[in-house]
């Protein structure tokens, strides 16, 4: 069969333009994606890649549905939603960790259930179903430190990078449960159809280490 | 004319060829009772499962899955070789629904030697093929692959370099996912020497030829599933049929070959099978199983429509025509094998290549 591009999705933000300069160093490289332009999708033709920009926690969902080869995704995402996707190797940037955070004078009262302020539910569930402690979970899609702040829940789950945010707002990191990192995943049929391209692309970014 | 969808096309011509090799339709009642899943649960996909009462107040489930009740009515003192073409119904995993799935399938139950698992395998492999010759051809031209695996092998190979058992589950999982970082770190967790991690975590990068897993073998069980792939890959056309580790299936009812076929043009795997007599000896039958299943339900999926049109030819007749003239006239065009869709002038037309106003015993073309 013809040879066809390889689509690759990167997360809109911070953590997907430092991805894409690791494609570029490696010679996977897409100029026109720097300009300021209304474009959607940017293609290399040569280097027989193309890329497209959508939310964070979407890209899981065009890799497992093979709009997108690949993709670029923090280990959060992955262990929140469980997509169905091959997580070929972790890229070692965008390093952070899913924390516990509550009040700088927080006490926990195991008599009770205690209230938790999340966006990333099953992770929450499975860390406190591990320790066996009882828990009421109050989801949110943002501003998540607001929850302990206003009293709503007694602890935060969340992504902690410096910690600043929690600082200024008199929070303070309780216990970290997990490392986050990006991960390089790929659609498993993709996989089976650009063998080659995948592996050599995946050896060409983990040399960048 | 094309009466036929792809997907009743590659029903017809799958039927054929199980009919071909000797396998019998085998048709069921969409019933079954409830404590019949509960008892061999994970051994399903889902875990939601539609319940209701019969009139005699005992708990019945609609079919999630077909092998179950094969296996169950599996003869002991015979080879039982079916096929089947039923629906299955399951919880969808991306809306919190349940849906209808038509699937289709082989099980062959019984002396399951190594001509009996190659039969499989050749089967799914021209399942496969019929797939993406029939619905997923560009020009001609299209693509599949058959994934092989083999759980006797990985299980002898983890307890070779000494994974627990408790801990094989999350080994496979990351197996599953080719995330070999997942694997090395679930293995030392374990207390598995770094050396004999590694060696787990190179499994993740296998996709290829047969002699990727001679490099892999270290003991007398592993030697034995290599000859057997080794027949298999031998007698099957070359094409399109790979080693990979990331097939895995649960080993408490799969033992042996394991294996996933997938179609240039569908995003998941349109196929899954293997061997497993765990199962049935799980149900107290001392015999073999090797089958698989086809989903159905991805082919229309995602095939791309390329008729963008509700009929060929849309004939229009005004008030008071001419009514045995009219019929002549569209006759005349299905005759010839296109689709009429005969209308009164002034009513919403279908989407059409050509339309025809039929005025008295005359026709003009629009």
């Amino acid at each position: 069969m013809k040879k066809e591009m390889l689509k690759v999705a990167l997360p809109k933000g911070r953590l997907g333009e430092k991805a894409y300069k690791m494609f570029a160093d490696a010679g996977y490289d897409c100029p026109s994606i720097l300009e300021n332009n209304r474009k959607l999708i940017f293609e290399n033709e040569e280097a027989g890649v193309s890329f497209f920009w959508v939310k964070p926690s979407d890209v899981a969902i065009y890799v497992e549905h093979g709009a997108a080869d690949l993709g670029i995704v923090g280990k959060d995402i992955l262990l929140e939603y469980s997509p169905d996707v091959f997580d070929l190797c972790d890229l070692g940037m965008g390093k952070c960790r899913v924390a516990v955070a509550g009040k700088k004078d927080f006490h926990d009262n195991p008599e009770r259930s205690l209230k938790v302020a999340t966006k990333f539910v099953n992770i929450t569930k499975n860390y406190y179903s591990s320790i066996g402690r009882n828990i009421e979970i109050f989801k949110l899609n943002g501003s998540i430190e607001l929850a302990p702040i206003l009293g709503m829940t007694d602890v935060i789950v969340d992504i902690v990078e410096t910690g600043t945010t929690l600082r200024e707002n008199n929070l303070d990191v309780i216990t970290e449960i997990l490392p986050i990192s990006a991960h390089l995943i790929a659609n498993k049929a993709s996989y089976r159809f650009k063998t080659e391209d995948i592996d050599t692309l995946k050896h060409e970014l983990s040399k960048k280490d | 004319m094309k009466i036929f969808t792809e997907s009743e096309e590659i029903i017809y011509k799958l039927r054929d060829i199980y009919e071909k090799y000797g396998y019998r339709r085998f048709k069921m009642s969409k019933f079954e009772e409830y404590a019949f899943y509960m008892e061999y649960k994970k051994f399903l996909t889902t875990q939601n499962i539609i319940s209701f009462n019969d009139l005699d107040g005992s708990l019945l489930a609609l079919k999630p899955d077909i092998t179950l009740s094969i296996a169950k009515n599996a003869k002991t003192d015979e080879n039982t070789k079916v096929y089947y073409n039923e629906n299955v119904y399951r919880a969808s995993h991306n809306i919190h629904e349940y849906k209808e799935i038509p699937q289709m399938g082989i099980e062959y139950l019984g002396d399951i030697d190594i001509y009996a698992e190659y039969e499989v395998v050749r089967l799914a492999a021209m399942s496969v093929k019929q797939i993406a010759k029939t619905a997923f051809a560009r020009d001609g031209e299209f693509a599949y692959s058959l994934d092989i695996s083999h759980m006797g092998f990985v299980n002898a190979l983890f307890n070779h370099y000494g994974v627990s058992e408790s801990a094989k589950a999350e080994v496979l999982e990351c197996l599953g996912k080719k995330d070999g970082e997942g694997i090395f770190a679930a293995c030392t967790a374990d207390g598995v020497p770094a050396d004999g991690a590694s060696k787990i975590a190179e499994l993740a990068s296998v996709h290829g030829e047969l002699p990727a897993l001679s490099a892999f073998s270290v003991c007398e069980e592993t030697e034995k599933a290599y000859e057997e792939l080794k027949v298999i890959f031998e007698t099957l056309p070359r094409a399109s049929i790979n080693i990979d580790f990331s097939i895995v299936n649960d080993m408490n009812y799969y033992n042996g070959i394991v294996f996933q076929g997938f179609v240039h043009g569908i995003p998941r795997s349109v196929l899954s099978g293997g061997r497993y007599d765990n199962l049935l000896a799980k149900m107290g039958k001392n015999v073999g199983a090797c089958g698989f299943a086809l989903y159905l339900d991805l082919i229309d999926l995602y095939r791309e429509s390329e008729n963008g049109y509700d009929a060929d030819i849309v004939m229009l007749y005004s008030e008071g025509a001419d009514i045995p003239a009219l019929e002549k006239a569209a006759a005349f065009y299905r005759d010839n094998g296109f689709r009429v869709y005969v209308c009164k002038k002034g009513s919403v037309l279908p989407k059409t290549k050509k339309i025809i106003e039929f005025d008295g015993d005359k026709e003009v073309l629009v």
